[in-house]
Formats: structure tokens, sequence, C-alpha cells
């Protein structure tokens, strides 16, 4: 996996984080503790993603960061016929919306990572046992020697270069240009809109 | 320089956080220091004086940092993509209240998320050789 797609996994954890914990922020009291629990655990994530240079908690991640779509949905669906208050369960729609994507974006991001490098042993246990094999002959010490670590958990070391550096730019611009509409939305954010003359008074 | 990531963005960075520093207190005559109504700088982003000081000395932090190294740019990077990344959130939350002294709107809320996210990607994932020869000869 190239620097580049690992650090927009993280930018997609990172806009996740942020929105869970701002609706969290005003959501009732069992959601609030679950989506601000996510929002941490997602922030810490990306952030570890960034610094650690590879995917970490594969499995797991794949697996939780489905866990507040199906949340978000299990509420929405709860909200809607079963007997439940909506604003018991209401969580709001747009912010909602682009932490699912996020969380959807983690999880088939890290999924069809975790394929590839399934299928890839096969091909580098050959090459390993091969220069395993000769690297003992001329050593004279067994087994492989080469790296045999999994693809995604290598550090990156492709994190230079005007191509990083232009994802980067407009992995950031696409991730402030989802999520600030997205916190705008939250009951916290819509709460900023008074003191931002940009509209109208 | 030209091979350091933290030091182009770092520089880049620095020149336009200084000069959007500058250019904020041509729309901030006549609003209190830390006024949470402030100016809009370029029509959209709401500034007050301590916002546009706020801005200048970012500015120059990553400007000088940038100039220096790549051991200085990495960790300034990094501070400054951090307490930008908390802005970002925690600036949400106290918009509608007295503790809004920079004067914060949505537009801001943009701007400082991408800088963030610039700047904290920037300085966490590239560069980490720096790191690793820092610790190597310590």
């Amino acid at each position: 996996m190239t620097a580049i797609i690992r650090l927009w996994l993280a930018f997609a954890a990172l806009g996740a984080g942020m929105i869970h914990i701002a609706v969290g922020a005003s959501a009732p009291f069992p959601l609030a503790l679950l989506l601000v629990g996510f929002g941490v655990a997602e922030l810490g994530w990306g952030v570890a993603v960034l610094v650690r240079g590879r995917l970490l908690l594969m499995q797991a991640v794949l697996g939780a960061a489905l866990i507040p779509v199906f949340i978000w949905g299990a509420t929405a669906t709860l909200g809607s016929g079963l007997g439940v208050a909506p604003e018991a369960t209401g969580l709001p729609v747009h912010p909602m919306a682009v932490a699912s994507l996020f969380n959807l974006v983690v999880a088939g991001g890290i999924a069809l990572h975790l394929r590839r490098s399934t299928a890839a042993p096969a091909r580098v246990a050959v090459g390993v046992t091969s220069v395993g094999r000769m690297q003992s002959t001329a050593t004279g010490i067994a087994g492989p020697t080469a790296d045999d670590t999994p693809e995604g958990a290598r550090p990156a070391a492709d994190a230079q270069g005007w191509r990083f550096l232009t994802a980067l730019t407009l992995g950031a611009i696409l991730f402030s240009g989802l999520t600030t509409p997205a916190l705008a939305a939250t009951d916290a954010g819509q709460l900023a809109v008074p003191h931002g003359t940009s509209h109208q008074h | 320089m030209r091979t350091s990531p933290n030091r182009i963005i770092g520089s880049v960075f620095g020149v336009v956080y200084l000069l959007v520093g500058v250019l904020g207190f041509a729309v901030t005559g006549g609003v209190g220091f830390i006024a949470t109504e402030g100016g809009l700088l370029l029509g959209i982003f709401e500034v007050n004086p301590l916002h546009n000081m706020a801005h200048l000395l970012i500015g120059a932090a990553l400007l000088i940092a940038g100039l220096s190294g790549a051991t200085a740019a990495k960790a300034t990077n990094t501070t400054i993509g951090a307490v930008y990344l908390l802005l970002g959130l925690v600036g949400f939350f106290i918009a509608d209240s007295a503790l809004n002294i920079l004067a914060l709107n949505t537009a801001d809320h943009f701007l400082h998320l991408a800088s963030a996210i610039v700047l904290l990607g920037v300085g966490l994932a590239a560069d980490k050789s720096v790191t690793s020869s820092s610790n190597a000869t310590a």
C-alpha cells in the first residue's frame, strides 16, 4: 500500500472521529458515550497510522469501522415506527452520512489491502525461499532472511516528493470540504453560525 | 530544502499565514482586540486583531522552522497542525460564547481543518529518516 492511500485512510478516520465527537456531544446519553468513544478511537487510530507509517490493527479496525454505521442505521430504524421516540434516537442525517462515508472508506481500504496481501504471501514465499536458500548457502545460516513482513505493516519509505505533497493537499481539501459542512450541521456547529458573519443578520 | 516535504510545506504555509496576518489588519479597523464579531477577510474569513496576531506568529514560526531545517520544520508542522485540529473541533463548541475570542466563523473552521490536515499529515508521515537519524546520533 502506498503512503498516499495510507494517508487518505488516516484522514478519513480523523474526519469520522471529529464528526462522531461533535454529534455525540449533543446525542442522548447511551449514544453519546458510544459516539464519543468511537470518535476518540478513530482520531487515535488516524494519528497512530500517520506516526507509525503503516496500517495498525487491521482486522479489528475493519470490523470496528462499520459499528458506527450500524448504530446509525439501528437508531434510524428504531426511530421510525418501532415505538421509540425520535428525539431519543435521532442523529443528524448529514453529519452521520459523511461520517459513515469515511467509515466505509476506511473499512473498504483495509479490506482491499487485506485481500491483496493474502494473495501476495504465495508469491513472496517463493521469493523468500529462494533468497533464503541462496543466503544460507553463502552465510551458513539456515532459514529465510528476506523481509517477510506483510506489505501494509512495513513503514512508509515513499512519503516524499511532489506527488506525495499534491496528494496530501488534495486529500486535505477534500477532507475539509466534507468535514466542515458536516460539523456545521451538528447541533454544536449550528450554535457556531450566529457568530459567523458570512450569514445574514 | 527541495527534498524535504516538511520544509517546503512549512515555508509555503509560513508565507501564506504571514500574508493573511498582515492583510487581516486591513479589515479589522475599529474591531475590538478580542471581539467575538470581527471583520471579513476576502469577504469570507472572519478575523479580529488577536486572530491576526495569531496568524502572524504561526506564519513566522512555520517560515523560520521551514528555513532552518527538516527537524525543526517537522516538529513545528506537527505541533501547529495538532493545535489547528483542536481549534477546528473546539471552535464549534465555543463559537456561540464569549470564549470565541478569535471571532471564528465556519469559513475559518474550514481553513483551520485543511491547514491542520496538511501540517499534521506532512509532519507525522514525511521525513521519517530525520527522526531516525536524530535518534541514532543521540
